[in-house]
């Protein structure tokens, strides 16, 4: 009777854990890179022009490493573009993509086939990446508006996960 | 000339003292052998850091020490995922820009942490081990010494020769 009850007591425990915990699809996670200034991100859009994160400051910036050929990156990409349209009208935070290990003309068509209308830039020797410490696609840094890394986000991003990221950012005086 | 004497300055010139020195050389043959070995191996061992060592070879060195960010237990000389390659590229560049191995490691764990480096580097938490092996090392040397100088002193002050076995061989010698 009592070890029936134990039982009951962590299995329950378990489940109430499972349940009330946020949503898993992506993980805030370490970085030497936090309360950093961020890398430079720079060079010819996909879509043509430059692009410079640099120039960028004053706002938020999501920069998203990702590649067509990443399942993860296929879900993330519609929340990436709801927060981008959310985001529009004020102009206080923008995404700027990074193409991780995949050819320009296969992360060009997937963006154009999802919707989305910011920046990306090529990073053919992947030494962005390497600048960002990012182990495989997606993985998603958070640059506050004065140009210093709030945070890093490994899996499919949702927008709501960033929003909450701005929040505390904000909270904390950025 | 006293017993003691004769034992001291046999009337055989060096019959017993050259027994008692090939007896003695043969004790510490292995123990000399042993230390050239180490010697040597030692000396080849540093002597993989020469001035002689390529561009080729020293990227390599310092690839075998560097974890693959993107692979599980590989470092980024024995894989070939995106990452690794980028990271070896990395390595290359900064071999041929003339810098330090130290400051190469530091740039990769500023960006990856120093969860990057196979080889745990020398200061901090993860000093320790390098630290404990060495201490352990000292220990069993010191411990060797303490056991063989009190088995020394048991088998009859030093001498190895028991009062008894120098009354006998004197009597003989009379």
């Amino acid at each position: 009777m009592t070890a029936a009850l134990a039982v009951a007591v962590v299995v329950g425990a378990l489940v109430a854990v499972l349940a009330t915990r946020p949503s898993a699809s992506s993980t805030t996670t370490a970085s030497p890179l936090l309360g950093k200034p961020a890398p430079e991100v720079s060079g010819p859009a996909l879509t043509g022009g430059p692009v410079d994160l640099s120039s960028l400051r004053g706002r938020f910036v999501v920069v998203n490493f990702f590649a067509s050929w990443c399942p993860p990156c296929q879900v993330e990409e519609p929340e990436l573009v709801q927060f981008a349209f959310q985001h529009r009208a004020a102009d206080d935070a923008r995404v700027l993509g990074v193409v991780f290990a995949d050819s320009s003309a296969s992360a060009a068509r997937f963006l154009a086939s999802t919707g989305a209308v910011w920046a990306s830039v090529a990073d053919p020797g992947g030494q962005v990446a390497l600048a960002y410490g990012v182990r495989g696609p997606p993985e998603t840094f958070v640059v506050a508006p004065d140009g210093r890394v709030v945070a890093r986000l490994l899996g499919a991003v949702k927008a709501t996960d960033l929003e909450q990221v701005l929040s505390r950012a904000r909270a904390e005086g950025a | 000339m006293s017993a003691q004497d004769s034992w001291e300055q046999p009337s055989e010139p060096g019959r017993p003292a050259a027994a008692a020195s090939r007896g003695s050389a043969r004790r510490w043959l292995p123990w000399v052998v042993m230390a050239v070995v180490l010697a040597v191996a030692l000396v080849i061992g540093s002597g993989t850091r020469s001035g002689s060592e390529t561009v080729s070879q020293r990227v390599d060195r310092i690839a075998r020490d560097v974890r693959c960010p993107s692979c599980s237990g590989q470092s980024v000389a024995e894989s070939d995922a995106p990452t690794a390659v980028a990271v070896r590229q990395l390595i290359t560049d900064r071999v041929k820009g003339g810098r330090s191995d130290a400051s190469i490691e530091t740039e990769l764990a500023h960006s990856y942490g120093s969860g990057i480096l196979l080889r745990p580097p020398a200061s901090g938490v993860a000093a320790v081990v390098w630290v404990v092996p060495a201490v352990a090392g000292a220990a069993g040397v010191i411990g060797l010494v303490v056991v063989f100088r009190r088995r020394r002193l048991g088998d009859g002050g030093g001498s190895g020769v028991s009062a008894e076995d120098r009354a006998l061989v004197e009597q003989a010698l009379r």
